[in-house]
């Protein structure tokens, strides 16, 4: 990579560098620097060979993966040998999965999962992070600090927690719902997909929280105080004060939070492999779960089927994905308008 | 006069309701802490008390010893490090490239990285899978850290970005001088340092916390387990032994929060740098 088309055509000179009035533009390749002077041809060197490993990484482990998954897709592949003995069955893995009531399953709860939790965390962590930037709060380290610390936490070991946590038999939460009389029997919060989702959502609230309210105080510390103080002039209380100055002015920044929010949320695995393993039965399967299973789980791997599910995960979070881009760079457009 | 008093009284009423919050949303994190120093049939009977009624430590002995524990956590560590560290070294010189030089494929590399930079790791895990398998890595400590560091697309966004920022004419001052490829890189280096805890910081904690990859990677190899995926085999082995478990948890919090306790200044700037740009 770094030997460079130049080499040939330009005689070495490697005393150029330290005489500046060597530099002179190069024909035909147009290397400049951001501010559009020449490169020297050793440096150009060097741009190439600090890309190299980058693009190997990158090529490798996230071009290479996409284009090998659609290919997988097209197999009946066990992961085993090599891809050509295994045999080609077309779009037939697709069949499969998209009839796959499984799938489907998978495919609804992943977005369920994604659209509640975001419902609930991006609220919560932005009321949060308002009143952790109010002047009279006291113990202001104390309250970040709790809020933050569950995020030093990886989700698998919280969900582990968690998950002696909610024991119906002998656990903490339940002895303290039936001890304190709040409910008569203990619940069972994974018993089926509606309730299991909802302690997966609030739980993985619980651990990421930080996160967010770490996102709304940038956000927030970026509005003007000048203009908080001219509206106190006018008479705004609070409330109005967030409605009609913070609000606006964030919304940009919102939109990124919230885009953010949405992609990481769909990539649910941990949770449900460790709190649920996607049952009972298979009624709280998320994609990824799927494709684990079909991957993993199995006696003989499906990396084929596996694969045509992954693709058409992909496919969603690129359409997602793009569709939040357009959202994203019209609201940095209008942060460079707002000047915030 | 009034007016104030009454905001007080409100404040107040936050305030206590923020305590009452903190003190739910910190349950979760000490119940393992003081778990880990409760014997077993204190532990069976707890019910949602806090507070040990005899103070017990070979929890924490058999949580080391038994469970294999300080190898994973060993593992954990080496993982996250090697792999942060390989990650924002390769994607602050890729960033400085993009971000400084305009030459030939450069447009074609910044549109490669924005496509392809959102792939699920369920989409590109079998062939990463595959992948280490055909590079003779599979159940191997460099096969682990290859696959967890990944295609470092977003930090080398990040450090592109930045360094797009920097006044340019710093550069061309130093270039003037003479200064070289390396010069001005290393020149930059004291300017860069938030970017550096962003991206160090991002990388750590997501390989720290990654469960999907190490789970998939140690099916064939229980000895290069993370602290997750072992913890993980840990409860399916011995569901009974919760105050080992508890200790377990505990024990694997300690190097994340030493990290967080060093560089907490960096955490919450590098988190919201995340957001900026």
């Amino acid at each position: 990579m770094n030997s460079s088309p130049l080499r040939d055509v330009a005689p070495p000179n490697g005393g150029a560098t330290s005489r500046p009035g060597r530099r002179r533009p190069l024909p035909r390749l147009r290397a400049t620097t951001l501010a559009g002077v020449p490169m020297r041809r050793r440096d150009l060197g060097w741009v190439y060979l600090a890309l190299v490993p980058f693009l190997i990484l990158f090529l490798a482990f996230t071009v290479w993966p996409l284009v090998r998954t659609v290919q997988f897709s097209f197999y009946d592949y066990d992961g085993i040998g090599d891809l050509a003995d295994a045999s080609l069955v077309g779009l037939g893995n697709f069949d499969f999965v998209t009839k796959d009531a499984v799938f489907q399953l998978s495919y609804a709860n992943t977005w369920l999962f994604t659209i509640g939790q975001t419902l609930i965390k991006l609220p919560l962590s932005f009321l949060i992070a308002v009143l952790l930037l109010q002047p009279w709060l006291r113990m202001r380290g104390f309250f970040r600090m709790v809020f933050f610390l569950p995020w030093l936490m990886p989700p698998a070991i919280v969900a582990m927690v968690f998950y002696y946590l909610l024991n119906p038999n002998n656990g903490a939460i339940n002895e303290a719902l039936t001890g304190l009389h709040i409910t008569s029997e203990p619940i069972d919060f994974l018993a089926s997909a509606p309730i299991a989702f909802s302690t997966i959502a609030l739980i993985s609230t619980w651990q990421i929280m930080g996160q967010y309210v770490i996102f709304w105080m940038a956000a927030l510390q970026l509005v003007p105080q000048s203009l908080y103080e001219a509206a106190e002039v006018d008479g705004a209380n609070g409330w109005r004060r967030t409605w009609y100055i913070t609000l606006p002015l964030i919304r940009p920044m919102a939109v990124i939070i919230a885009s953010l929010g949405l992609i990481w949320s769909f990539n649910i695995f941990d949770w449900v492999q460790i709190l649920t393993s996607g049952g009972p039965g298979t009624s709280t399967f998320v994609v990824n779960y799927y494709v684990y299973d079909k991957a993993f789980a199995h006696a003989r791997a499906q990396f084929g089927t596996a694969s045509a599910a992954a693709t058409l995960f992909g496919l969603t979070v690129l359409v997602i994905y793009t569709v939040v881009g357009r959202v994203v760079s019209r609201a940095q457009a209008k942060r460079r308008e707002y000047g915030v | 006069m009034k007016a104030i008093r009454r905001l007080r009284l409100r404040e107040v009423i936050v305030i206590i309701a923020m305590l009452a919050l903190s003190l739910f949303w910190l349950y979760p994190f000490l119940w393992p802490v003081f778990s880990a120093f409760k014997s077993s049939q204190e532990m069976y009977a707890a019910g949602y008390q806090l507070w040990p009624k005899e103070w017990i430590f070979d929890n924490f002995v058999r949580a080391w010893d038994s469970a294999n524990f300080s190898r994973y956590l060993l593992n954990s560590v080496v993982y996250s490090v090697v792999s942060t560290a390989l990650s924002v070294g390769v994607s602050a010189f890729a960033g400085y490239s993009l971000a400084r030089y305009r030459f030939p494929g450069h447009r074609f590399i910044e549109l490669l990285i924005l496509a392809f930079l959102f792939i699920p790791t369920a989409t590109s895990i079998l062939p990463i899978f595959d992948l280490i398998d055909q590079l003779g890595l599979l159940n191997t400590m460099p096969g682990i850290i290859l696959a967890l560091t990944g295609g470092v697309g977003f930090s080398t966004l990040l450090f592109r970005g930045f360094y797009s920022a920097l006044p340019q004419e710093l550069f061309d001052a130093a270039a003037l001088d003479g200064a070289g490829f390396v010069w001005q890189f290393r020149l930059s280096f004291p300017l860069v340092k938030p970017v550096i805890a962003t991206t160090a910081i991002l990388g750590f904690t997501s390989s720290w916390q990654e469960y999907f990859i190490p789970l998939v990677f140690t099916l064939g190899n229980p000895d290069l387990r993370t602290v997750s995926v072992g913890l993980r085999a840990f409860t399916q082995q011995f569901s009974v032994d919760l105050s080992g478990f508890a200790a377990g948890v505990t024990l694997s919090m300690l190097p994340i929060i030493a990290v967080f306790a060093f560089f907490q200044r960096y955490f919450i700037d590098g988190l919201a740098g995340a957001i900026k740009d």
